[in-house]
């Protein structure tokens, strides 16, 4: 039996919420909210279906799997130093610095790897 | 047109891929985003023959970028703060700070994600232990990644900013779009610069704007 729009929506985001991705659903949550807000002053059917919320939520997969992939590629490719973000305040915790290093040394194969891991939509 | 929906397979390979990314943390997407737009500033001035060229606070050349993860002082005690540095062949040179303080009209702080400004105010600002003025600032950018659609209390908040930064070469950039927030901010004289990201056409649009604000300079105090 093939999944229909909702249960695809239902799946996805537990699978986000589960991960520790739970702000991109809550993201996604607030795009949908603020976009039947805003249908709801032109139409008096403001709510959207399943296929259109399902949209908006593979859009912010995309997001994570192929935009911000993609912008660590391009800075790496523009030969654009890496960064490191230091907080000063007083109250700030102190990351690991070997944990962090090893992570940079992993992100070009790991944004390389993800972009091809879900197929981009055909209407692109 | 169907929809294509990711596998579970899929779903989880990415997601773990993702994790290990480190975007769990939405504020590393954040940082992440600024340093993708500090890279089109930096192409933006490559336009104009701008030899770039990454420094601290004292001057000494940096192979690695260090910024602020939070709003912070120009002249702030710890010294390995990045800044690029803009040497135009025929100008005075700006520089490009992230995360930085700039003083507003009311004289209450506010921090600019990109703050562009003319080398000689920085390093007045840095000499003196003063913090700039918006009236020094050359170019503001406000950066803004979501997953979603921009939700329009940014757009409101960025306005309510460049009533206090002023409005003119003051940019709202994101990844995403909203027609609502670029209905509302593109009323006023700030620009918005929707799908901002790797491969979209709209990068260029950014990248043109920058190049006519930092020309307005370029222009000013051409040598």
């Amino acid at each position: 039996m093939s999944e229909n729009s909702e249960e695809a929506f239902q799946r996805i985001a537990n699978q986000l919420n589960e991960s520790g991705f739970d702000w991109v659903v809550l993201e996604v949550e607030n795009s949908i909210k603020e976009l039947e807000d805003a249908r709801s002053q032109k139409s008096d059917k403001p709510h959207l279906d399943s296929s259109g919320k399902l949209k908006i939520l593979l859009s912010a997969l995309e997001t994570l799997t192929k935009q911000l992939p993609a912008m660590t590629l391009e800075l790496m490719e523009e030969g654009i130093p890496e960064a490191e973000w230091i907080d000063d305040r007083p109250s700030a915790v102190e990351e690991d610095d070997e944990g962090r290093k090893s992570e940079l040394k992993k992100q070009r194969s790991l944004a390389l790897e993800i972009r091809d891991v879900i197929p981009q939509e055909t209407d692109e | 047109m169907p929809i294509t929906v990711p596998t579970d397979t899929q779903l989880r390979t990415a997601i773990n891929l993702a994790t290990r990314l480190g975007y769990t943390k939405s504020y590393k997407t954040d940082d992440l985003f600024e340093h993708y737009v500090f890279s089109i500033c930096v192409a933006a001035a490559k336009q104009h023959g701008a030899r770039v060229s990454y420094v601290d606070a004292n001057d000494n050349p940096s192979t690695k970028l260090v910024f602020r993860a939070s709003p912070g002082i120009i002249n702030s005690p710890n010294r390995t703060y990045t800044h690029a540095l803009f040497d135009f062949p025929n100008a005075s040179n700006l520089e490009m700070h992230v995360g930085i303080k700039v003083v507003g009209l009311s004289k209450e702080l506010h921090e600019c994600d990109l703050a562009i400004l003319p080398q000689e105010v920085a390093a007045r600002c840095r000499e003196l232990g003063k913090n700039p003025e918006a009236k020094d600032l050359t170019i503001g950018i406000e950066c803004k990644l979501r997953t979603g659609k921009l939700e329009l209390p940014a757009a409101r908040s960025f306005l309510g900013l460049t009533k206090e930064i002023h409005n003119t070469r003051r940019f709202l950039v994101t990844n995403s779009d909203s027609e609502t927030c670029m209905k509302v901010v593109s009323h006023y004289e700030p620009s918005f610069n929707s799908n901002i990201f790797p491969r979209s056409s709209d990068v260029k649009i950014l990248e043109s704007c920058l190049v006519a604000a930092m020309k307005s300079h370029i222009d000013k105090t051409r040598t």
